[in-house]
C-alpha cells in the first residue's frame, strides 16, 4: 500500500511492522535500504498528518451543519 | 395508634414489674435485655417501613453500612449488614431520600435502638429502577450490547462530536484534557438538553445528525454526574437505539465512575468520566512525537550498524589469502611437486644401487663355479661318451672310452679296470 493512501493509523501500524523487521534482522542489504526509505516516509508522513489536523473547536447550531465557534453561540 | 398503646403498655408493665420487685435494683444489662426483648415481641416492629433521608452515611471495611436516617423532627441509627447491602439496585449517599425496610433492635453494648435494614430503596425513584432493569434486559436480549458489534476507536479521528450540555462541568473536563492531550484536535459540538422530557429525544437526533454530517470520526456522549432521575435520559430506549444505530464509533461518558446507564452498555467504549473520554479519544500528541522521533533514531542505527557489519565482513573478504596472495597456493603446489620428484628421483637411484649389487654378487658366485678355475689348479674333468660328467666308478665298465679335459688340452683314454671302493 502507498504511504500516502494509509489513515494515520494504518501508517503507525506499518512504521510499528517496519521497526520490527528492520530490527529482526534477517533482510539483506538492499531490502533493508527500501525498509529504510519506507519508514522514513511513514515517519514524515505520520508527522505531516499531526500538523495537517486543524485545532478548531465550534458548535453546531443548524441541521445542515453551520457552526459558530465555541465560546460565541448563543445561550 | 396501636403501636403507641403497645409502647405505653410496655412502659406500665416495666414499672409494675420493677415495683412488684419492691425497689430490686436492676443491672444495666438485665434492663437492656428486657427492652430488647420488648422490641423483639412487637411484630409491627419487626417489620417496618420507615422513610427519611440519609445522613452519617459510613461504609465499614467490613462490607457493612452505617448510617442515620432523619427527617426534620428525629433521627434513627440504621445498620446495612454486607450480605443485604450486595443487592442494593442504587448507590445510598448523604442526603438522599429512601425507604428502609427491616426491624428495630437494640444494640447492647451501647444501648442504643437502631433499624436493622434489610432492603432499600430511593424514595420516589424505586419505579425507575425498575424501568432500567426491564429495559436493559430488553436491549441486551435484542443484542444491543453484543461485545462482537463495538467498533474500534480511531487512533487520531479527524473530528470529535461531542454532545453535551454547553453549560457544566461535562464540557469543559472533556475540552480541557483534549486541548492538553492533542491541540490539533477538531471538536464539533452539539449542544443538548442533558436531562428533562426533551433530552432524550435531542440526544438521539444529535446522534443522527452527526451520522449525516461528514467528517465526524468518533461521537462523545458526555454528562456530569447526577441521581438516577438526571440521568435518565441516557436510560431512554431512543437514545439507546440512536447508539446501536450509529455508523460512527460511540464513547459514553455520562456522570461518575460508578453511575451506569444503558447508554454506556449500548455504546462502543464506556468511559468513566469526560476526562477519561478525552483520554480515550485524542492520542497523546507528546507520546506520538516522541515515538516518531524513537522510530527515526532506531532506523537510522539500524541500517548505520548493517552497513558497518557487512563493510566490515567485505574487508574481511578482500584480506583473504586467495584474494590477497593469488600465487601462493600455486607456489605451495609446485614445491610439493619438486619435493614429489626428488624423492621419486631417490627412490629410483635406491633400486638401481639394490640391482647392481646383486649383479655383483652373482659376478662372484658365477666366477667361483667356473671350471676352468678348478682346471688350473690341477684337477681333471672325466666326461664319457655321451659327453657327461663322470662321477662315480662303478658307472664305467672296463674298455668305455673316456674323455679327460686337463687345463690345456684334452685326452682320450680307455678303461682298464674298475674299482669301485675309495675315492
Amino acid at each position: 500500500m502507498e504511504t500516502e493512501s494509509r489513515t494515520f493509523e494504518e501508517a503507525l501500524e506499518r512504521l510499528e511492522q517496519v521497526l520490527g523487521q528492520l530490527e529482526r534482522g534477517e533482510v539483506q542489504l538492499e531490502e533493508l535500504l527500501a525498509l529504510f526509505q519506507e519508514g522514513m516516509s511513514l515517519v514524515q508522513y505520520c508527522r505531516g498528518k499531526l500538523a495537517d489536523v486543524e485545532g478548531k473547536i465550534a458548535v453546531l447550531v443548524g441541521e445542515s451543519g453551520e457552526t459558530v465557534p465555541f465560546g460565541r453561540e448563543e445561550r | 395508634m396501636p403501636l403507641k398503646q403497645r409502647m405505653v403498655s410496655s412502659n406500665f408493665s416495666l414499672s409494675k414489674r420493677v415495683s412488684d420487685d419492691n425497689g430490686r435494683i436492676l443491672t444495666v444489662g438485665q434492663l437492656t435485655q428486657y427492652v430488647k426483648e420488648l422490641f423483639a415481641a412487637d411484630p409491627q416492629l419487626n417489620r417496618l417501613r420507615v422513610s427519611g433521608e440519609i445522613s452519617n452515611f459510613k461504609r465499614h471495611t467490613s462490607g457493612h453500612l452505617y448510617f442515620t436516617l432523619k427527617d426534620a423532627s428525629a433521627a434513627l441509627r440504621c445498620v446495612m449488614f454486607r450480605s443485604q447491602n450486595a443487592r442494593l439496585t442504587f448507590r445510598p449517599a448523604d442526603g438522599l431520600q429512601v425507604v428502609a425496610s427491616g426491624r428495630l433492635s437494640v444494640f447492647e453494648r451501647e444501648g442504643q435502638y437502631q433499624l436493622y435494614v434489610e432492603t432499600m430503596l430511593p424514595e420516589g425513584v424505586g419505579s425507575l429502577y425498575t424501568a432500567f432493569a426491564m429495559l436493559k434486559q430488553k436491549l441486551q436480549a435484542e443484542g444491543l450490547f453484543a461485545a462482537e458489534r463495538k467498533k474500534r476507536l480511531p487512533r487520531l479521528p479527524k473530528r470529535l462530536g461531542l454532545i453535551t450540555s454547553l453549560t457544566g462541568a461535562a464540557i469543559q473536563d472533556f475540552l480541557t484534557t483534549v486541548g492538553r492531550r492533542f491541540p490539533p484536535a477538531e471538536v464539533l459540538i452539539v449542544p443538548v438538553l442533558v436531562q428533562g422530557p426533551e433530552a432524550a429525544g435531542q440526544i438521539a437526533a444529535a446522534i443522527n445528525l452527526l451520522n449525516r454530517l461528514p467528517g465526524t470520526e468518533v461521537i462523545i456522549l458526555a454528562r456530569g454526574g447526577g441521581s438516577i432521575e438526571e440521568l435518565w435520559a441516557f436510560n431512554e430506549e431512543a437514545v439507546a437505539w440512536a447508539i446501536y444505530a450509529s455508523g460512527v464509533p460511540v464513547v459514553s461518558a455520562i456522570g461518575h465512575e460508578t453511575d451506569f446507564t444503558i447508554a454506556d452498555f449500548v455504546a462502543d467504549v464506556r468511559a468513566a468520566t469526560p476526562t477519561a473520554a478525552a483520554e480515550l479519544v485524542v492520542p497523546d500528541q507528546r507520546e506520538i512525537l516522541a515515538f516518531l522521533e524513537q522510530a527515526e533514531q532506531r532506523m537510522r542505527g539500524t541500517l548505520r550498524r548493517k552497513v558497518k557489519h557487512d563493510r566490515r565482513y567485505l574487508e574481511k573478504l578482500a584480506c583473504s589469502a586467495v584474494l590477497a596472495r593469488p600465487y601462493e597456493r600455486l607456489e605451495q603446489q609446485k614445491q610439493s611437486l619438486d619435493n614429489l620428484q626428488v624423492r621419486l628421483e631417490g627412490r629410483v637411484r635406491f633400486l638401481l644401487q639394490g640391482c647392481q649389487g646383486r649383479l655383483h654378487r652373482s659376478q662372484e658366485k658365477l666366477a667361483a663355479l667356473d671350471p676352468s678355475a678348478v682346471l688350473d689348479r690341477g684337477f681333471a674333468l672325466c666326461l664319457d661318451a655321451k659327453g657327461q660328467i663322470v662321477r662315480e666308478a662303478g658307472k664305467l665298465s672296463p674298455g668305455d672310452n673316456l674323455e679327460i679335459c686337463l687345463r690345456r688340452g684334452r685326452a682320450e683314454v680307455i678303461v682298464s679296470h674298475v674299482n669301485e671302493e675309495g675315492k
